[in-house]
């Protein structure tokens, strides 16, 4: 069972500028990603940095595989293809504007973590969304990315959504009849 | 009538001889624009209501010569309703008032509805023409996707290799148009910004968009452009092993 991420687009005509996203999996593991990057630049530059990021994410795999098992090698693999630069022809300033949050879970647990976030919800089964984290917390980081390897947030029940708003957008949900289509997400 | 038949008037007070001296010229195929110049100078609101009162006359030849008159015409009343007014005494000429409007007022959000008015199936076609490379296209864009009007969008979008009609188009769910659009503009335009644009509209999720497109891609060129932007290079490529 995988839990679904989602992250807030911009209010206005293109909200997705920048926006990524990937999934993986690793025996019982599995993670579940989504993201900006580049959309400082606007839409045009943005999409090759997020295409890239897309299509790194498919190493996440090989390389988690390489790390060990369960969940927690799939979050360090991922942190190692964020942190590690970008490969040409990828501008190396690119990064600083980063946003990510990511889910990922196992039969021993849930991880949630992230960078670049402003505020952070979760809907479970039949019940309204609410917030997971006071605005303080550790998991609300700036933008960019991180200096070193984030930690993450455990959870002990498994949501159906988590949903992300990514800085600098404010710390606010949306009403929820618009929160999936604020976040890309048609069913 | 000629101009000098209209200085012995009272245009107030003779307003009807006036309009009858209009119909005249129109008669005789002759354009009233002469007339219309001639009233301008003496009483300006007199023509007004010559050009667009309750007998205003009607047909193409006393639109385009009221056209002429237009910014005495855009100080006189709203230009929402001028515009309307005069299409709706235009004939086969609404056209060219549409195109003077959207010429002067490419802002004008009561566009999308007298282009809807005068174009029918083919609505926003002279608008978004018209604001091609205008700041206002965007917006353009997507004010007639939310009125439904795919076709001008779509051929806009064609024309003008640009991506914004075919992401408005996207917006507002035309999957299939706005796929038509970007397979269109990549086969002329390999280098147009379609695919970010529709990116920017609908999300990541974006390989049902990519599939639409890539069904309409008829040429190696079209599809070499987009592999291209679904590819930025991840790692610079492995040197081939010769064939044995």
């Amino acid at each position: 069972m995988t839990v679904e991420a989602w992250l807030l687009g911009d209010p206005g005509r293109t909200p997705f500028a920048g926006h990524f996203r990937g999934r993986a999996a690793l025996g019982d593991a599995w993670i579940e990603v989504v993201g900006r990057i580049g959309s400082d630049n606007g839409i045009v530059d943005a999409f090759p940095v997020a295409r890239s990021m897309t299509n790194r994410l498919t190493e996440l795999t090989p390389r988690a595989s390489a790390l060990g098992a369960g969940r927690h090698a799939l979050a360090r693999a991922l942190w190692q293809i964020v942190l590690e630069p970008a490969p040409p022809p990828a501008d190396p300033s690119v990064g600083g504007d980063l946003s990510l949050l990511f889910v990922s879970g196992d039969q021993r647990g849930l991880s949630v973590g992230g960078v670049g976030l402003a505020g952070v919800w979760r809907r479970d089964a039949g019940a309204a969304w609410a917030s997971m984290v006071p605005r303080d917390h550790p998991l609300l980081s700036s933008r960019g990315i991180p200096p070193s390897l984030p930690g993450v947030l455990a959870l002990d029940l498994a949501p159906e959504v988590i949903c992300a708003a990514p800085r600098p957008l404010e710390a606010d949900l949306p009403p929820i009849h618009l929160i999936a289509p604020r976040c890309g997400v048609r069913v | 009538m000629t101009p000098d038949e209209l200085a012995g008037l009272d245009p107030r007070r003779d307003l009807a001889l006036i309009q009858a001296g209009v119909n005249e010229e129109l008669v005789a195929g002759r354009s009233p624009a002469p007339l219309y110049r001639a009233l301008a100078e003496r009483d300006p609101v007199a023509l007004v209501q010559v050009i667009v009162g309750p007998q205003a006359p009607i047909g193409a030849a006393a639109a385009r010569a009221a056209l002429e008159m237009i910014d005495l015409l855009e100080a006189s009343m709203t230009t929402h309703g001028l515009y309307r007014r005069l299409s709706d005494l235009a004939g086969e000429a609404s056209i060219d008032v549409l195109t003077m409007a959207a010429s002067r007022h490419p802002l004008g959000t009561w566009l999308v509805a007298l282009s809807a008015r005068i174009e029918g199936p083919n609505a926003g076609m002279v608008h978004l023409h018209q604001v091609v490379g205008h700041p206002a296209f965007t917006a353009a864009c997507w004010s007639h996707a939310e009125a439904g009007h795919r076709n001008a969008l779509l051929a806009v979008a064609v024309n003008s290799r640009r991506p914004e009609p075919a992401a408005a188009l996207l917006a507002t769910g035309a999957i299939d148009e706005a796929a038509q659009a970007a397979a269109a503009i990549l086969s002329v335009a390999p280098s147009s910004p379609v695919l970010p644009w529709l990116a920017a509209v609908w999300g990541p999720n974006l390989d049902p968009i990519i599939a639409a497109i890539a069904a309409r891609l008829s040429d190696d060129t079209a599809r070499a452009a987009l592999d291209a932007w679904l590819l930025p290079a991840t790692s610079p490529p492995l040197p081939e092993i010769e064939p044995a």
